[in-house]
């Protein structure tokens, strides 16, 4: 029981709040009978230190663990804050979750920037499409160039041919060199049966166009078992044209029937060929695939006597540069122009759809 | 779109979309041959194709080549096991959160991985994905936020404890 000996003790229980309410009761009667033990009681209540409700840790939520979210039901805070993860939206503000720590679990679950090279990327690349017609255009000047060179190469060559038909000179060269491969002399078996070898030998044209034949000079100047030319010349065509070609014919002493074909260019176009198709019969034949065809037969009788027929189908030199105006020669091969012409509008259009597809469509819409 | 911009396409985004048909497929010729596919497709439809948009196109044709050749690969080969990691040589310098991460990735489901790729690979937007992956944009929202859930538990989880 309290009293005036040990109420010290009492009155340090009672402020620690170590008695009962009954206690605490009797303790505050002990004072109130003792008012000069009251000072003494107050000073005991207030050595007593009453907790600062502002004080805090910082950060303890640092020292939380983060759960297990129910991935099948996400709630708000998390879903707001995996879309903040995802840049869709801002940052939530809320108690229920440890922001920092989610957010910086949420950061690992970022996949890490990784390069990762592709290779063969250079197939990838495409060229610009419009480069493409450069070469085309190249081509198309190309062909256009060489056209004109073949057309020009064929002029030359045409001129050339007719100088060497018509002049003297080229004449000259050709009855002069009798010994070039070209223009090596036909022989050829004839029988012996030229009996008339003195004679020079009578050749008159068998068959004579108006117009169109030309008359044949020959001269054979062989005798008996003596090897000596027979010359055989054209003569001036109605066009002014004139021709002349020299042919070495051999009688040799037997009579068989020898077919001996051979040839003398007299230019690129120009065949002379010689048969012998029966003892008593030798035709000579002069062929030409130049523009001017002829053909020359000579023929030599068992009477020793010769006969040229010569047939030429030359036309009017006016008509023939007008045929040759219409062809065109292209490696070789005969072509007519107005054929290539449209072989090259072909082209043309062809090569400009390629190059300017989108004129070509206005031209259309047009 | 013009072959200079075509080529800057190439330039800019095979890589790109390589590393995200790569990472799906794990097969280096099926990769090049679906992004081959992608930038031919685009090539062909080049005038109908905006510069602006070439690399989502880009991605959305690959995306369905991919798709297609995965389920005849997976008709062929069933539940095949793709031990490669998925993650290669990337700036992640913790090694250990980069192989949990990598098993994490493949605790995720085809669609959900193509969802997660392309938001942090090339960080599309849910439209874009939605658009990609041919989804509406409130599925990939879900499906992304599942997938992300699905990573992040496994690193909090007691055996991943990161």
């Amino acid at each position: 029981m309290i009293n005036r000996s040990n109420y010290s003790d009492y009155f340090m229980l009672y402020a620690d709040g170590e008695l009962d309410a009954l206690q605490m009761q009797i303790v505050e009667a002990f004072v109130a009978e003792n008012n000069d033990l009251s000072a003494e009681f107050d000073l005991y209540l207030e050595t007593k230190i009453t907790p600062d409700e502002h004080i805090s840790m910082p950060d303890k939520s640092m020292l939380l663990k983060p759960e297990i979210w129910d991935t099948e039901n996400l709630t708000e805070e998390q879903s707001a804050l995996l879309s903040f993860a995802d840049s869709e939206g801002s940052k939530p503000h809320t108690t229920n979750l440890n922001i920092e720590a989610e957010w910086s679990l949420l950061q690992k679950t970022l996949l890490p920037a990784e390069v990762v090279a592709m290779p063969h990327k250079e197939k990838l690349y495409r060229k610009e499409s419009q480069r493409k017609p450069i070469f085309i255009l190249y081509a198309k000047r190309i062909a256009v160039a060489a056209a004109f060179l073949l057309a020009g190469m064929f002029l030359v060559e045409k001129m050339t041919t007719n100088e060497t038909i018509s002049t003297p000179e080229s004449i000259a060269s050709v009855t002069e060199t009798p010994e070039k491969p070209k223009e090596t002399p036909v022989t050829t078996n004839v029988p012996a049966t030229n009996t008339n070898a003195d004679k020079d030998p009578e050749i008159t044209p068998v068959n004579n166009v108006p117009g169109k034949t030309v008359p044949v000079l020959a001269q054979n100047t062989a005798t008996d078992h003596q090897q000596k030319p027979a010359e055989l010349s054209t003569g001036t065509t109605n066009a002014g044209k004139k021709t002349e070609y020299q042919d070495n014919i051999v009688n040799p002493d037997h009579n068989d029937a020898i077919t001996n074909v051979a040839s003398m260019r007299q230019s690129n176009e120009s065949v002379i060929q010689v048969k012998n198709q029966a003892p008593t019969q030798n035709i000579l034949q002069l062929k030409t695939n130049a523009v001017d065809t002829k053909e020359i037969e000579l023929k030599v009788n068992p009477a020793n006597t010769y006969t040229a027929n010569v047939v030429t189908e030359v036309k009017d030199e006016a008509a023939v540069a007008e045929d040759e105006a219409e062809y065109i020669y292209i490696v070789g091969s005969k072509v007519k122009k107005q054929k290539f012409r449209g072989i090259a509008r072909t082209i043309n259009r062809g090569i400009d759809k390629i190059v300017n597809p989108t004129k070509r469509q206005a031209n259309v819409n047009e | 779109m013009t072959a200079n911009e075509y080529n800057i396409c190439v330039k800019e985004y095979a890589d790109n979309v390589y590393r995200f048909i790569y990472k799906n497929m794990r097969h280096v010729e099926d990769a090049e041959d679906v992004v081959q596919t992608a930038f031919q497709k685009m090539w062909v439809n080049k005038d109908e194709v905006e510069f602006e948009k070439a690399k989502s196109y880009l991605f959305t044709i690959a995306y369905r080549q991919m798709i297609d050749n995965l389920r005849k690969i997976k008709r062929i080969h069933h539940k095949e096991e793709m031990p490669e990691m998925i993650l290669g040589s990337t700036q992640q310098s913790n090694p250990f959160l980069k192989k949990a991460l990598n098993e994490a990735l493949n605790t995720l489901t085809d669609t959900q991985r193509h969802l997660v790729m392309l938001k942090d690979y090339e960080g599309y937007s849910y439209a874009e994905i939605a658009d990609i992956m041919e989804l509406s944009e409130s599925q990939v929202k879900v499906y992304l936020h599942r997938a992300r859930a699905i990573l992040r538990n496994y690193l909090v989880s007691k055996e991943n404890v990161v």
